[in-house]
């Protein structure tokens, strides 16, 4: 499953990786933090909104990352 | 959450358990800022599992903090210097870069879902503006907004500064109004990155006003302001 930068609001096309809360190969479940991003004045903490592994992250911290782009892949655990 | 009403807090503050979306006002009045950020996200926490929002107030003994976007060159004074006058760094997880948080500020943090009015951050921004914008015209007060910065001004002057936190679109972090601030110590940091003057009310009005009065006007326009703009979901 890819987690991807929702809509963040209305003007807002992108937003920085401010701060990874997983690894690769990390555990995550629905509600385990994944990764801060911030725009301007607001930071946005995405939740895994899964139970799985991390298996990639395709962003680092610094990078921009487009609105619907993919942020991580989760390998979900049956 | 762990405060309560005290002697002397808010008139008409609310504390009761709800579950229909009204809000808990809580006044913490001068707490430390790790304090502070423990029991926020306790409450968006709460949020999280169905609570009602919260509207915490409060001032802040001198700390500099900084957001995702700080630059540590944007304090001004070195780290011992800091050190020597008992003023702690604080990193933390909102947005922005370096500001200073003080007694005589008030520091307004609203814990709400989101989904219940817009899930927009340029919208919530613009609300938490215009409580700032609201509540200084009590004092008449003029502000003004500056294009592509946020946060509330007095002509050329900062006089509000803004940082949020979203988790699952419930809100931390907030609001930070010069009320009766030493406007000295913002020469400590360059504020939000920029070359700006500070203003407070204090400074402005010419005397210091009662912070009590101003929390009690500063709930009342986030609860209208907030009430505006949402609705509740069964």
């Amino acid at each position: 499953m890819k987690i991807v930068l929702p809509q963040l609001g209305e003007g807002i096309d992108r937003a920085e990786v401010a701060f990874w809360h997983v690894k690769v190969g990390d555990a995550v479940g629905p509600h385990t933090d994944l990764v801060e991003m911030v725009t301007d004045k607001a930071t946005f903490i995405i939740p895994a909104d899964c139970a799985g592994v991390v298996k990639n992250v395709y962003a680092r911290v610094g990078e921009s990352v487009l609105v619907g782009a993919p942020l991580a892949q989760i390998e979900l655990v049956e | 959450m762990g405060a309560s009403r005290r002697e002397g807090g808010l008139c008409g503050i609310m504390t009761e358990k709800n579950r229909d979306n009204q809000w808990t006002v809580e006044d913490w009045d001068v707490i430390d800022y790790n304090e502070a950020y423990a029991r926020q996200k306790a409450a968006v926490q709460g949020v999280l599992s169905g609570h009602g929002p919260y509207l915490f107030l409060c001032e802040h003994p001198p700390v500099i903090t900084l957001g995702r976007l700080a630059e540590s060159r944007h304090i001004l004074i070195s780290a011992d210097a800091l050190k020597q006058r008992g003023i702690p760094v604080v990193a933390i997880d909102r947005g922005g870069d370096v500001t200073l948080h003080a007694p005589g500020q008030l520091v307004v943090y609203p814990i709400l879902n989101l989904k219940n009015y817009r899930r927009d951050l340029r919208w919530y921004l613009d609300k938490l503006e215009q409580v700032a914008i609201d509540l200084l015209k009590d004092f008449d007060i003029l502000t003004c907004r500056l294009p592509g910065r946020t946060g509330v001004w007095v002509e050329s002057k900062k006089i509000v500064s803004i940082g949020v936190g979203v988790k699952q679109w419930v809100t931390f972090h907030g609001l930070a109004i010069n009320i009766n601030t030493a406007l000295p110590l913002f020469n400590l940091i360059k504020p939000c990155g920029l070359d700006v003057l500070m203003t407070s009310v204090q400074q402005v009005q010419g005397a210091a006003v009662d912070m009590l009065d101003v929390k009690r006007l500063c709930q009342r326009h986030c609860l209208r302001i907030f009430a505006a703009g949402g609705h509740r979901i069964s």
